[in-house]
């Protein structure tokens, strides 16, 4: 019989005070919730549950490792291939990641009970990891928190089995995120807990109690959104006694780790012999009998939830979680320096240069003539925009990334001016030759800082008007 | 004053220039420095090795790569000249012995471009004018001019290219090992007119180092050390706004060669040197050198390259180990290894594509718009 041989929880340290959100000021003691920090993420606590889950046991009987999460810094790329290196566990591995649904933790326990039941892996980790992004002023961002919880399953000396279980599907729109999105959206809350949470969660214990094997629990697990849907989802199933924290206030809920991290909490606290019922949700419903076979000799979940640092304004939290508002990454990608254009604004906006008192011209403008050596003996500006000029000599360049490469570019002789290292535009690239007429047309020579920047480019002079 | 004579190179080593996703700068460096070590005998750097010079163009730490891969905390500068950085730090640690500063020192140069996940040169766009800023582009622009004075093609070019995968077959530690054909370089996908790929360098990861002694110590390093002749530097105008350029040449390269020859007492650079390694970042840089170094006549390189005279049966073999082409272009360490092809060549270590009887050996970087050359020549007499 394969059961939870050891169980791991972290929750990170930060702990927001509720009333910070919502613009009063945090009182001691009062509402809080988890919240991973600048440096943390879906990953980074996965891989701390893991280790806490972990901690005396060996490693090298690890044959699955599940990582499980909603909010992951990829689309593609395995998150398990990460926890499994930094967990050093060996490579002869079968690494695996559920995701897309809050439901994905308890899916992924009865997969690895499963695996390991059909031998065909002695251990299997399963680590369940979310710190999902509500939009700020929504509901999830107030209700939600971050947290991640490891399960080791294995055959022999287990803490606790899983009895029975029933598990059901459900199609509808009620929470989603789409690709690229950072917040978790919803439908309209009454629809969503109506004919979403509690539809499907009441029928699938229903279902569950006519599988008739269990029928009464010391002990009742139930993920929700907020304290109310689980407060009336906990009336509804009548439940009097034994009902675990759902731990709003403290941690909130952890997404795809809320129902597994009460769990750990409920195996570390729980005597032999007890009964556990586990009530998960996410587009259907997971229901699972658990039964105690020993008392927990961990701590896990207690001391995770005891190691807080509170978070101490609005400001912090929105800077730790990237919720300020900036339209560049950093300083460093904001384009073309405004000090730099400002000093040369004459050269690439009016293609100015100037001529030396010995008459040679310059482009752009030189302390130093490049002819006599002579040092600031500038007598004139100029103006070159609006004079020809021809090909000294060309390429095509296609490794400069262009919209439309190759890239055409010329050392220009200016007819009576300088020499200037030109764009080509308007002009087939097999029709440019050495000597060829140009004149220059004012164009965007790119967007780099997500700006037009303008310049002068040359093309072919154009018929006698 | 020149400092021919004054400085010796007792030791040599050079590791396998690749796209060494396996190893960091730092283990380049030992791989490049133990070999040389070795090669000149040293046990203990810490006594015998008196200053390290270093060039990178990519390094995040500069110099600081070397101290800390060797654990040796001597006087550390590094230097930069673009392409031509590797052999401006063997030119500063020359310069530090003949002026009597150290007894002994190590040139490291290294390059590490493939960590950045690029192909090819970085194209970093910082501004709005002087784009396209691409090598193959700034290199290319003296193709069209002299292609059309002295009716060379694309075809000429394709020539080098093929001889310098040649040779690159027959060098234990250069990247490409493959022999391939005119056609092969005439029907690659364009980078810059009238380049192709395989008219292109291959970017590699590499280090290699020397080491520098006085020349009247030199003998208790090994019985054949190779005598620095020259070790010169040139630079001239952008091309881009110099207003007299003719794009038949390149000026820094003619400038550097003036130097050294005089330095060297070379009068005749095609009958005293005997090999030569030159800057082939691209096969019309290579062709250009020819002719700026005096080798030959400008525009005779046409006729040479199809008689054969650069190839390694020839009169002149230029880039005996594959060159930037074949044994691939780390930026900094491409001075210093071709410094090592020389050494190996001029002691009769270089294997199948050995110059029988080499006593005289130049090396060539030219970089930037182009804007810089440096040159050295080494003997054995």
């Amino acid at each position: 019989m394969a059961g939870i041989k050891a169980c791991g929880a972290y929750i990170p340290p930060r702990r927001m005070p509720l009333a910070l959100l919502s613009g009063r000021a945090a009182k001691e003691g009062g509402p809080e919730k988890a919240v991973a920090w600048a440096d943390e993420d879906s990953i980074t606590m996965a891989v701390e549950a893991a280790r806490s889950c972990l901690t005396d046991q060996q490693r090298d009987q690890i044959d699955l490792l599940i990582f499980v999460t909603t909010s992951y810094a990829y689309e593609e790329k395995q998150g398990a291939a990460i926890v499994a290196k930094a967990l050093n566990l060996p490579a002869n591995l079968r690494t695996l990641d559920v995701a897309h649904s809050l439901r994905s933790g308890t899916q992924a326990l009865l997969a690895a009970v499963d695996a390991v039941k059909a031998d065909s892996a002695r251990q299997a980790l399963v680590v369940i990891a979310d710190c999902r992004m509500g939009a700020p002023g929504s509901a999830l961002e107030t209700n939600g928190g971050d947290a991640a919880t490891a399960f080791l399953i294995a055959k022999d000396d287990v803490v606790a089995e899983i009895s029975q279980s029933y598990s059901a599907s459900n199609e509808m729109l009620d929470l989603w995120r789409r690709s690229g999105d950072r917040f978790v959206h919803n439908w309209e809350d009454r629809f969503v807990v109506q004919h979403g949470y509690l539809e499907n969660t009441l029928a699938a214990v229903n279902a569950f109690h006519e599988l008739g094997i269990e029928q009464s629990f010391d002990r009742t697990i139930l993920s929700a959104a907020d304290a109310r849907s689980h407060k009336t989802l906990a009336a509804k199933l009548k439940v009097k006694e034994g009902l675990q924290s759902p731990l709003f206030g403290q941690v909130g809920a952890a997404g795809a780790s809320h129902a597994p991290l009460q769990l750990v909490a409920a195996l570390e606290q729980a005597a032999a012999g007890e009964k556990i019922l586990l009530v998960n949700y996410g587009d259907g419903a997971d229901v699972l009998g658990i039964t105690v076979n020993q008392a927990c000799s961990s701590n896990h979940f207690s001391r995770a939830l005891d190691n807080r640092i509170a978070v101490k304004s609005l400001k912090q939290y929105q800077v730790a979680r990237d919720l300020t508002i900036d339209e560049y990454q950093g300083n460093d990608f904001q384009g073309i320096s405004a000090t730099i254009h400002f000093r040369e604004r004459d050269e690439n906006l009016s293609l100015t240069g100037h001529v030396c008192s010995c008459g040679t011209h310059h482009f752009p403008k030189q302390r130093v003539c490049s002819r006599c050596g002579g040092i600031d003996q500038w007598q004139q500006d100029r103006c070159y925009a609006e004079q020809k000029g021809s090909i000294v000599t060309y390429t095509l360049d296609a490794f400069f990334p262009s919209p439309e490469p190759p890239t055409g570019v010329a050392i220009v002789q200016v007819d009576d001016g300088p020499r200037i290292y030109m764009q080509l535009t308007d002009i087939p690239a097999a029709e440019i030759k050495v000597g060829m007429s140009l004149e220059f047309v004012f164009r965007r020579i790119h967007l780099v800082g997500d700006r037009p920047n303008y310049f002068w480019k040359c093309r072919p002079v154009r018929g006698k008007s | 004053m020149s400092i021919r004579d004054k400085a010796a190179i007792v030791g040599a080593g050079c590791c396998h220039f690749m796209e060494n996703w396996t190893s960091s700068s730092e283990d380049m460096i030992v791989d490049a420095v133990a070999e040389a070590y070795r090669d000149a005998g040293i046990e203990d750097p810490d006594k015998q090795i008196d200053a390290i010079y270093t060039g990178s163009l990519y390094a995040p730490m500069g110099p600081v790569h070397v101290s800390e891969a060797l654990k040796l905390y001597k006087p550390l500068t590094s230097v930069y000249n673009y392409c031509a950085t590797g052999t401006e730090a063997f030119r500063a640690g020359v310069m530090s012995v003949a002026a009597g500063v150290y007894d002994t020192v190590l040139v490291v140069g290294f390059d590490k471009p493939k960590d950045r996940g690029v192909s090819g040169p970085s194209v970093n766009i910082r501004g709005v004018r002087d784009l396209p800023e691409t090598p193959a582009g700034w290199f290319s622009l003296c193709a069209a001019p002299y292609f059309e004075k002295y009716g060379a093609g694309r075809e000429d070019l394709a020539k080098i290219a093929v001889k310098n995968h040649h040779n690159g077959t027959l060098a234990p530690k250069s990247f490409l090992k493959k022999e391939i054909t005119e056609d092969d370089v005439l029907n690659a996908r364009m980078i810059a007119w009238p380049f192709g790929l395989f008219d292109c360098a291959a970017q590699t990861d590499g280090a290699a180092a020397v080491i520098i002694t006085r020349s009247d110590l030199a003998k208790n390093f090994r019985d054949d050390p190779v005598l620095v002749k020259a070790v010169a530097s040139g630079s001239a105008a952008n091309p881009h706004t110099d207003p007299d350029h003719d794009f038949l040449r390149w000026k820094p390269t003619e400038n550097a060669a003036r130097e050294a020859y005089a330095m060297a007492g070379i009068s005749n650079p095609f009958d005293q040197i005997d090999v030569a390694q030159l800057h082939d970042c691209f096969t019309l840089t290579e062709l250009l050198s020819y002719e700026d170094l005096g080798f030959i006549e400008k525009g005779a390189a046409k006729e040479h390259i199809a008689s054969g005279t650069f190839e390694l049966s020839g009169e002149l073999p230029v880039n005996t180990d594959g060159g930037l082409k074949a044994f691939g272009h780390p930026t900094g360490a491409t001075g210093v290894r071709m410094i090592y092809e020389n050494v190996m060549q001029l002691q009769g270590r270089a294997g199948d594509r050995q110059i029988k009887g080499a006593t005289t050996a130049l090396t060539h970087n030219i970089g930037g718009y182009p804007t810089g050359c440096a040159m050295t020549i080494l003997g054995m007499d």
